[in-house]
């Protein structure tokens, strides 16, 4: 007991692991076997939410959040789709165009929280009305589609490529969460984020520049939420005006429960995607269970509540934390 | 931070609602005079919450979850109707609940030393799946015998034209003016929120404090739910969405500072007065109901941001 007690406290994302276990346990056999059939859209829609919450867990790393990675997320299909309707740009380019449009966005969220200093909470939350504001004006409430001649693109072909049975952009997921794990944890940028967002005075008293850093960390987050945004829309041909719509509530969640916290400092990428994992497990496992997906909205949050109250209890005694008050909204401030 | 940068910050507020209201006056002429009446009504609504929202805020937290608790308990309040429990005994209950879902928060927020940003994310989601799942995406009714009992008229009805959730917001707004600016209570709130330590070496007792200005939100987010939904006779399964959204950014542009310790709850009123004034502006003009929101967001960020560039004002945070 004690043995899984220090393993538990070693590394953050072992508490995600052992309840990712325990949920697919739980519905593998309570559908005697039949969840595991469902295994390969679980993965599918682990790799739409997963590369957003890469670049949640990134900026949380640096002590920020991102509520705009919604919106980000339909505008960038949007931009994509007239990129290559406007501009007639091929369909490579017209994604480079999306994520650039995005990563913008980002550099923007970044410089109005730095230099300006404006919470990110705030600025977030201000993109997210104006890009989803932005997505409904273009998509006129409805939807965009991507234009006939671009649907047989090889590129399109290949994201709808099943390797293994298992949808493309999953291993583009992989792809991406291990080139981040190395960048957090090897690279001096990695080291730079951690440092800024555990203690931000400390870090510039070091020749850290927090702002430089911070604002790079929103350009990553955005970018992916922009990169997730395109692949869909390339997948499913269209984006609609609700696309995307509390993502950054999914994203922010996984990214707790996979051991990144609001105050940065600490950060993990894999946590993240395997609770993205996770919760799009437990999606699939309540709908085939026959319960409606109002549940799934309920579990999202009790897990959440429940993670955040067990992790606390085994992370330290409730005396200690007494001493510490934490503002509701810190963010390494 | 001096008591002129306080009164700054809700001036640009007032003076941003004049002049939108006079803007629209020219503009649209004698239909936004007849619209005035269901403005004044969305405002009191909305303001309910906002002046509980504003409340957490200044003690230094954050409530994510009112939009969820404020369908969350209405719904339960028509559900009580419906199961012929009298009017006031389910506003009680309703009220009580309400009291519950706040003291929660507090609890998990202080004694666990959780961010509230998370707990109350947590609970957003589990208010709200719980309406999806009884709601079942169709919107309950209160059933007819009941719907013009005095109790539901009082809180959901109109004399003369006038809402009467205009005078009951009215005199939450009076209360609470009064006891963020008179009371023990008010000071202590201030207090936690602009330096948590100093409070509590103080003698303070912050975690009560953080916790009853929890319970103070729920409490009026549930009212302003019951209010609507004796207004509008139904809840249904959107109802409210995105609204703590919109309740935290009116207290913002009233002049809550988001780490706490400044703001009024006046100032959360006239943010409020000034974001529905914009809304039924831009929505009689034909406008896009869609670039309300553009222009919600760039209020929002714009406003905070000039907050820092104004010389003297570097009390954007």
């Amino acid at each position: 007991m004690t043995g899984l007690l220090a393993l538990l406290r070693g590394r953050p994302e072992s508490a995600v692991i052992i309840g990712t276990i325990a949920i697919v346990l739980f519905f593998t056999i309570g559908t005697d076997g039949a969840w595991l059939s469902t295994l390969p859209s679980v993965l599918r829609v682990t790799a739409q939410v997963g590369i957003i919450a890469v670049g949640q867990a990134m900026l949380m790393s640096s002590g920020e959040v991102d509520l705009s990675v919604g919106s980000v997320y339909a505008f960038a299909a949007v931009a994509a789709v007239w990129a290559m309707d406007l501009l007639g740009l091929g369909v490579l380019p017209a994604a480079a165009v999306a994520v650039a449009a995005a990563c913008l966005i980002g550099f923007a969220n970044g410089v109005l929280t730095t230099k300006f200093n404006v919470p990110s909470m705030i600025v977030t939350l201000g993109a997210m009305f104006v890009f989803r504001g932005c997505a409904y004006i273009a998509t006129k409430g409805f939807s965009l589609t991507v234009p006939r001649e671009f649907r047989g693109d090889p590129v399109v072909g290949l994201l709808k490529l099943k390797i293994f049975g298992i949808s493309s952009p999953f291993f583009l997921l992989l792809l991406i969460a291990a080139a981040f794990a190395f960048v957090l944890a090897k690279t001096r940028f990695g080291s730079h984020v951690l440092a800024v967002g555990g203690d931000s005075a400390a870090a510039l008293a070091n020749g850290i520049s927090p702002a430089a850093t911070k604002i790079k960390a929103f350009v990553i987050c955005s970018g992916l939420a922009g990169l997730s945004g395109t692949i869909v829309l390339l997948q499913q041909a269209s984006v609609y005006s609700t696309s995307g719509i509390r993502l950054e509530l999914e994203a922010i969640a996984a990214a707790v429960i996979g051991g990144c916290t609001l105050r940065g400092g600490s950060g993990s990428i894999w946590g993240p995607v395997i609770g993205v994992f996770a919760l799009s497990s437990l999606k699939g496992g309540l709908m085939m269970m026959g319960a409606p997906t109002s549940w799934y909205v309920a579990f999202v949050g009790a897990i959440l509540i429940g993670f955040l109250v067990v992790s606390k209890a085994l992370s330290s005694g409730i005396a200690e934390a007494q001493l510490a008050p934490t503002p509701g909204m810190s963010g390494g401030r | 931070m001096g008591r002129s940068q306080l009164v700054r910050n809700e001036m640009i507020a007032l003076v941003s609602l004049l002049a939108l209201f006079a803007v629209f006056s020219v503009m649209i002429g004698e239909t936004w005079f007849r619209n005035v009446p269901s403005l004044l009504r969305d405002i009191s609504w909305l303001g309910i919450v906002a002046i509980g929202q504003a409340v957490v805020i200044i003690s230094g937290e954050f409530d994510l979850s009112v939009g969820s608790v404020y369908a969350f308990v209405s719904m339960i309040f028509v559900l009580l109707l419906n199961a012929s429990v009298g009017p006031l005994p389910a506003l009680v209950l309703a009220m009580l609940l309400g009291a519950l879902i706040g003291y929660l928060n507090g609890v998990l927020t202080w004694r666990m030393q959780l961010p509230s940003l998370l707990v109350t994310l947590g609970f957003l989601f589990v208010y709200r799946g719980l309406v999806e799942y009884v709601t079942d995406g169709f919107p309950i009714t209160i059933s007819e015998s009941i719907q013009s009992n005095p109790t539901l008229v009082a809180l959901g009805g109109k004399t003369a034209g006038f809402h009467h959730s205009i005078a009951i917001a009215a005199a939450i707004l009076a209360a609470f003016c009064v006891i963020m600016a008179k009371t023990r209570f008010g000071s202590h709130i201030y207090a936690v929120g602009g330096a948590v330590d100093a409070a509590v070496a103080n003698g303070v007792p912050a975690g009560r404090i953080k916790t009853r200005a929890f319970a103070i939100c729920a409490v009026l987010a549930g009212l302003a739910g019951v209010i609507t939904a004796c207004n509008l006779n139904s809840v249904s399964t959107t109802t409210a969405t995105a609204m703590e959204f919109e309740a935290i950014a009116a207290a913002v542009i009233g002049g809550c500072l988001l780490l706490g310790g400044s703001g009024t709850a006046w100032g959360a009123m006239l943010g409020v007065a000034t974001l529905l004034t914009l809304k039924h502006g831009l929505i009689l003009q034909g406008v896009n109901i869609f670039a309300y929101q553009i222009v919600l967001g760039l209020i929002l960020v714009g406003l905070v941001a000039a907050r820092v560039l104004v010389p003297g004002g570097a009390t954007a945070r």
